[in-house]
């Protein structure tokens, strides 16, 4: 019976089927669908403008470029200004080495030959010397005027001979003065030595220490040698030696006695020792009882009575030590005794002669050297007297020396005396007249030396005049060349090459060290001040963007007066029709090289449907946009991705203008997550 | 069916366990291959799979340069107007292409200098490498004036500070350009791995043989493929470097289970480096995961001997365990014949009654006749 009990079953099972189905469909809805689609990015198309730009950056250059030549080939030594340095009209650009020319060679060949004939004829000019006969005519006129002055003195002369006459008799009797006077200070030399009060202390005192030395020269000789030191000495230690021995000795005996006191006493105790033994072994024998095999005891009266007699006989000998040697030793110790006094006293005898002997030894010493003293004394007592004598004498000896030299002065004195009277007299032997002659014909001879001098002036000075012009015209001959030395030298020497007109150098093709040939371009120098050009290319398409006189807007940050205008487009020749050159005008603050970023061409043209450029796809069937449609449906809007060809009539860096299959409010798609295809579903961004 | 599961558990588990693992591996193979946009250009292009991108590197000495590039591109035209392959409406092109060049200069701000690395790139180049943009758009061969730059986030942070700088200016080798965006490399680990440290600044080629003379390195087309191996031919034909420096690589086809069979086959070899060409870092890119790749390929196709060897055995057992055989086979021909027979006889006498009925002896000829047309139509 099935339907007994309702079967309920089926409730769960459809319940089953029921979540089953909502699951599924959960699967299928938006939000989890959603998250598998790709999100994209989306925007209006619509009408815009696309302006399509040129941008150029080119560097300012000048409107004329001057370029620098050389004139001949030369080797640059330096450059002197940098690329891109401003230079003045005039200022040097280059210097160049110095160069070596024949011309320059000859002519200081030239110039050297000229100097050295120059030199040489310099060097042959005679300079007149005259100090020969200028010096003969001096001596001549010296003599002139010594005859003169000698004619002039023959009266003086004269008066001269008396004189000398008198002179050498008072140089005589000078002499005779000293003479006289030389002999008394020798005879007050001669008194002096026999005696003077002055030397009489002294004298004395010679004496004095004279008889002083005898005095004791004869006490000396009063001392007896008597005895002798040394063997005095020798017996006293003989003596003392004895003695001791003698000590010794009994020192010894001594000892000896007392070893015979200790034998003697030792023998005692051994006797001692015996009757003790004696009396020991009498009482043993009293006190032992000895027994037999029996038991009896054994009579040993024998033994006492040996024992007995033993110790009488010990007690005798007690005591009985022979102290025989002991007084023989005795004996001998005194007589020692006596000998030691007796050598005692015999040393003290020897002692008593030796300090005797000391004692006068001692006393003749002093004497020695007493006598010693008083001949120092007698020495000493002499040398005062000899100085005294002596320095008394010396001042008189003093005297006769200077009385000697004057005395040998007068008589030279004397000697030029007569010597000069005799000149004199000779002297004055010429007369009057023979003077006046001898004048007279130093007169002559000095004119004629003078007239032959004169003369001679004469000639050197034409002489003179002659070479002076001839060294004159070699001399300008020498300035002459040397001054066309100096015109090839600037020629060859620190030339430069200097900017004829000023500007900017925008390139040195030569450096140091480099060799110009004539004619060839070593500098390019911008002149500036005739305005600045700009030049660039630009591809064909570009250049149908840009015309003549358009103003080109400058990317600079900072606002500047420069305009660039378009002044001409040309054809590019390097690039066959690929290309064509823009040549603008600058003007404004600008420099020569300096880089300007300009934007050209800017035109613009409004289109009716414009697009970002992301939007713009193409694939084998040509240019596409992806546009987005929604189609609402009970689950939400969903959002289809359809595909719309398109062509591209302009573009620019951001938009481009399309024409197609298109109303122009569509919602273009720009960018997405992922890759989509026409006809897929998307999801929008949530913005 | 307990027992049955019991009895062959492990048979079951085994099996599953690798059919499982093989979709694993598969599924991950794709999820890899798919992680390099740049590889994938011929794809975005045309979704059915006839075109091709086709990327050429070569040897430092003996690149291209732009004139090159414009002969080869009129070369290619005219060899695919020969093949009459043209574009599907007047508007749209039928191919493009990109090349780029390396070099490294000193960029600028006021803020900053670095030493940037520098593709320089022409043609199409970010719609091969859609890099992923902070900010800005990409620039392009047709802008009017060829100065704008893609910084990547490493020298947008090293210039600017920022990334949404887009418009800025900044000085490259002393010349001014103008930010157009920024980009940031792919987000995979194999281009983290390949791209290196060093900031990275995107320019136009043209712009850059202005100043400084530098070969292309790399060109990358995306060109119809109608049949297999043709784009590859007829670049390999009209690139004007020679064999000895240039190496060319199919980019749609390196990743298929067949390219990746390829180079499984000839691993070895492909470690060679006969031409002395230095990759760009999306080829290094590329290179790094095709080893992953190839590995989880080779993977799972080790794995599929599992199931291979299941089924071999269940077909065995199945066929072992069969109720019908191929000597039974007369037997049934023949019992089919009796079947048959009866049933045809069933039906004559059906006939007989019906026509003996309506009509009396005269049917016998007929039926005679019939019979003869019913037996020839056995």
């Amino acid at each position: 019976m099935s339907s007994a009990v309702k079967n309920r079953a089926w409730v769960k099972n459809a319940a089953i089927i029921f979540l089953a189905v909502m699951l599924v469909l959960t699967f299928f809805s938006n939000t989890i669908m959603n998250r598998a689609l790709p999100e994209v990015a989306a925007q209006y198309a619509q009408s815009g403008t696309i302006t399509s730009k040129v941008r150029a950056t080119a560097d300012v250059k000048a409107n004329m470029t001057y370029n620098v030549e050389v004139a001949e080939t030369r080797i640059v030594e330096s450059v002197a200004v940098r690329q891109g340095d401003t230079v003045e009209a005039g200022q040097i650009l280059y210097y160049l080495a110095d160069r070596e020319s024949a011309e320059l060679k000859e002519a200081q060949a030239q110039l050297d030959t000229l100097q050295l004939a120059y030199d040489k004829a310099k060097l042959q000019l005679e300079i007149p010397d005259y100090t020969a006969d200028e010096n003969e005519i001096a001596q001549l006129e010296q003599d002139l005027a010594e005859a003169r002055t000698k004619r002039d003195e023959i009266a003086a002369k004269n008066e001269k001979v008396k004189k000398a006459k008198a002179a050498v008799r008072s140089a005589q009797n000078y002499v005779d003065s000293l003479t006289d006077k030389q002999a008394s200070i020798q005879e007050q030399i001669a008194a002096l030595s026999e005696g003077s009060s002055a030397l009489k202390q002294y004298q004395q005192a010679l004496d004095q220490a004279k008889k002083a030395l005898e005095t004791a020269k004869k006490n000396l000789e009063n001392i007896k040698a008597e005895g002798d030191i040394d063997a005095a000495r020798k017996t006293v230690d003989e003596l003392v030696k004895t003695l001791e021995d003698e000590q010794l000795k009994l020192n010894r005996m001594n000892e000896d006695l007392q070893r015979l006191y200790l034998a003697r006493d030792m023998e005692n105790a051994e006797y001692q020792a015996a009757y003790d033994d004696a009396v020991r072994a009498l009482e043993e024998a009293l006190h032992t009882v000895s027994y037999d095999e029996n038991g009896n005891p054994i009579d040993n009266s024998a033994a006492i009575n040996a024992a007995q007699a033993n110790v009488e006989a010990a007690r005798r000998k007690l005591g009985t030590a022979s102290d025989a040697d002991i007084l023989a030793q005795q004996r001998a110790i005194e007589d020692q005794h006596i000998t030691i006094t007796r050598t005692q006293k015999s040393l003290d005898a020897a002692r008593q002669e030796l300090s005797r002997i000391e004692g006068l030894s001692f006393r003749k010493q002093q004497l020695e050297s007493e006598v010693t003293r008083c001949e120092g004394a007698v020495d000493a007592a002499q040398n005062n007297f000899d100085n005294a004598l002596e320095s008394a004498s010396s001042s008189l000896k003093l005297q006769l020396d200077t009385v000697k030299t004057q005395l040998r002065a007068a008589q030279h004195a004397l000697e030029d005396a007569n010597t000069a009277l005799s000149d004199a007299q000779a002297e004055a032997s010429t007369t009057t007249e023979q003077a006046d002659a001898d004048i007279k014909a130093k007169e002559r001879e000095l004119e004629a030396k003078r007239l032959a001098l004169a003369q001679k002036k004469e000639k050197a000075l034409n002489d003179a005049a002659l070479s002076n012009l001839d060294m004159q015209a070699q001399a300008d001959a020498i300035e002459k060349q040397k001054a066309l030395i100096e015109t090839l030298k600037k020629k060859d020497t620190g030339a430069t090459i200097t900017a004829q007109y000023g500007g900017v150098v925008t390139s040195l093709s030569a450096v140091a060290g480099d060799t110009v040939s004539t004619g060839s371009v070593v500098a390019v120098i911008e002149v500036v001040e005739k305005g600045y050009t700009l030049q660039f290319t630009v591809t064909t398409e570009q250049a149908k963007l840009i015309r003549t006189g358009d103003v080109a807007s400058i990317n600079s940050w900072w606002g500047s007066d420069t305009v660039v205008t378009v002044t001409g487009i040309r054809s590019d020749p390097q690039s066959a029709g690929k290309s064509k050159i823009i040549v603008c005008s600058v003007e404004g603050d600008v420099t020569v090289g300096q880089s300007l970023s300009i934007v050209l061409g800017e035109r613009g043209a409004t289109y009716d449907i414009v697009v970002p450029n992301s939007a713009i796809r193409e694939d084998s069937n040509g240019k596409f946009i992806l546009i987005v449609e929604s189609k609402s449906s009970p689950l939400g809007n969903r959002y289809i991705a359809t595909r719309a060809d398109i062509t591209v009539l302009a573009s620019d860096d951001n938009s481009s203008a399309v024409s197609g299959a298109l109303y122009g409010n569509e919602f273009v798609i720009t960018t997405s997550t992922k890759p989509i295809e026409a006809g897929q579903q998307v999801r929008m961004v949530e913005t | 069916m307990d027992s049955f599961l019991k009895r062959h558990r492990f048979f079951i588990i085994l099996e599953s366990a690798a059919v499982v693992l093989i979709a694993v591996l598969m599924l991950w193979e794709s999820s890899l291959v798919g992680t390099l946009s740049s590889q994938k250009a011929a794809a975005r292009w045309q979704k059915s799979g006839r075109y091709a991108q086709i990327s050429a590197f070569f040897a430092a000495g003996h690149g291209m340069d732009e004139n090159a590039v414009y002969t080869l591109r009129t070369a290619v035209n005219s060899a695919l107007t020969q093949a009459s392959i043209t574009a599907p409406t007047d508007s749209a092109r039928l191919w493009y292409d990109a090349y780029s060049a390396e070099t490294s200069l000193s960029a600028a701000t006021f803020r900053a200098s670095v030493n940037a690395a520098v593709t320089a790139v022409g043609g199409d180049f970010f719609r091969i490498h859609p890099l992923p943009l902070e900010s800005g758009w990409y620039f392009s061969d047709s802008d009017i004036t060829q100065d704008r730059v893609l910084l990547d986030t490493v020298a947008a942070w090293q210039l600017f500070g920022s990334y949404d700088v887009a418009g800025m200016e900044v000085t490259i080798a002393g010349r001014p350009f103008v930010v157009a965006g920024v980009v940031s490399p792919e987000p995979d680990r194999y281009t983290s791995r390949a791209y290196g440290e060093a900031p990275r600044i995107y320019m136009s080629y043209v712009t850059l043989s202005d100043y400084q003379q530098t070969e292309l390195t790399c060109y990358e087309a995306v060109l119809p493929d109608p049949v297999t191996g043709f784009a590859q031919n007829l670049l390999a034909k009209q690139l004007p470097v020679s064999e000895g420096y240039r190496q060319i690589i199919e980019n749609s086809a390196r990743f298929t289970f067949s390219g990746l069979l390829a180079l499984l086959k000839d691993f070895a070899a492909s470690r060679m480096v006969s031409v002395p060409v230095v990759y760009p870092y999306w080829e290094n890119a590329a290179r790094m995961l095709e080893i992953h790749a190839v590995l989880l390929q080779l993977a799972w196709m080790v794995l599929c001997i599992v199931p291979i060897t299941g089924i071999v055995v269940i077909t065995v057992r199945l066929w072992k365990g069969r109720r019908l055989h191929f000597k039974d086979i007369p037997d049934y021909y023949e019992r089919a014949r009796e079947f048959f027979n009866e049933k045809r006889l069933a039906w004559k006498e059906k006939q007989a009654q019906k026509s003996s009925r309506k009509k009396g002896k005269e049917k016998l000829p007929e039926d005679l006749k019939e019979t003869e047309h019913e037996e020839s139509t056995l």
